[in-house]
């Protein structure tokens, strides 16, 4: 599977406005706010690009914090994989988003995160779901195409260098 | 980060998740435990090496409907890392260091995947049943998110 498999273009967000410069990233209640934040940008991506309702907005952007909740998706070398289930969606969607200055995510490497890829899977598709995982994993561990990807600064820029992923 | 897996390609055990085990020899490949005694639970008892080297090796059925998601991952590498011995998991030809989120999640083990569990080191023994029982279970947890 590639990243343009399911990544929207139209919801890309190439800057996020969510910034944390005042955040403590041992406040938990602090870094909380933060990922809601974060999550509502890009769930709000992906119901202006028009692939669920807008009625289902709140309650898809509330799943994926209570998964959030569960368990950070920050897994290290600045990349987080905000995810989740529901039943708005007929198809595995995604979409992706950077943040300039780096956000608190509660990261296993306890690093700030730059490059968010969120996803929202039907809920019958756990091996889409698992695929999508694995094709964020195995791109995003190549360091300098990781850095080229903080580089951009559009959104036709992002969708070109993963249209150009490495690893196929 | 691929490369061929011998101990795979053995027949699955029907029942239990955790289905395998047993040391292997010194560079003498995987040994099947499915003809290894059986413990007291029923389920084959772990035969150490005299020597105490070589890795032990358990093959583990994914039960979990959602496969080996990112949670069961990072309780997992959790666990695995209170270990000193190296953990590696295969799925197929894949393989993938146990202790490493990123390597476990490319390993895409869905429901029904017989991976094998393979931990080597000092306290093997003790890791292994901590390991393959995170593996193993059926999750109980809420499958709607």
């Amino acid at each position: 599977m590639r990243l343009t498999n399911f990544i929207v273009r139209d919801a890309i967000v190439p800057a996020l406005a969510t910034t944390a410069a005042d955040v403590n990233p041992r406040d938990s209640a602090a870094v909380t706010g933060v990922k809601e934040r974060v999550i509502r940008e890009m769930v709000g991506g992906l119901s202006a690009a028009g692939y669920f309702r807008d009625a289902d907005l709140e309650d898809i952007t509330r799943a994926v914090l209570r998964r959030e909740q569960l368990g950070t998706t920050g897994i290290g070398k600045n990349i987080a994989i905000p995810h989740s289930r529901h039943p708005a969606v007929d198809r595995l969607i995604g979409t992706l988003a950077l943040s300039k200055t780096g956000l608190p995510f509660e990261s296993l490497d306890g690093e700030p995160v730059y490059v968010f890829v969120l996803l929202v899977s039907p809920q019958d598709r756990p091996g889409d779901h698992l695929r999508a995982l694995e094709a964020v994993v195995r791109t995003m561990r190549n360091d300098e195409y990781v850095r080229q990807l903080r580089a951009c600064t559009t959104r036709e820029e992002i969708w070109a260098l993963l249209e150009n992923a490495p690893g196929w | 980060m691929t490369r061929t897996l011998k101990a795979a390609g053995r027949e699955p055990y029907h029942g239990v998740g955790v289905m395998t085990q047993g040391r292997a020899g010194n560079g003498a490949g995987a040994q099947d435990g499915a003809d290894l005694p059986g413990g007291p639970t029923g389920q084959p008892a772990c035969v150490p090496d005299p020597a105490g080297e070589g890795p032990i090796r358990r093959t583990v059925r994914i039960t979990n409907p959602r496969g080996l998601h990112p949670r069961i991952i990072a309780l997992f590498t959790k666990t695995a890392m209170g270990f000193a011995s190296s953990v590696t998991l295969y799925n197929g030809d894949l393989q993938a260091d146990g202790k490493s989120v990123w390597d476990l999640i490319t390993l895409m083990a869905e429901q029904g995947a017989d991976v094998v569990l393979e931990v080597a080191g000092s306290d093997a023994a003790a890791a292994v049943d901590p390991l393959a029982e995170i593996l193993a279970a059926p999750g109980g947890e809420d499958y709607t998110i």
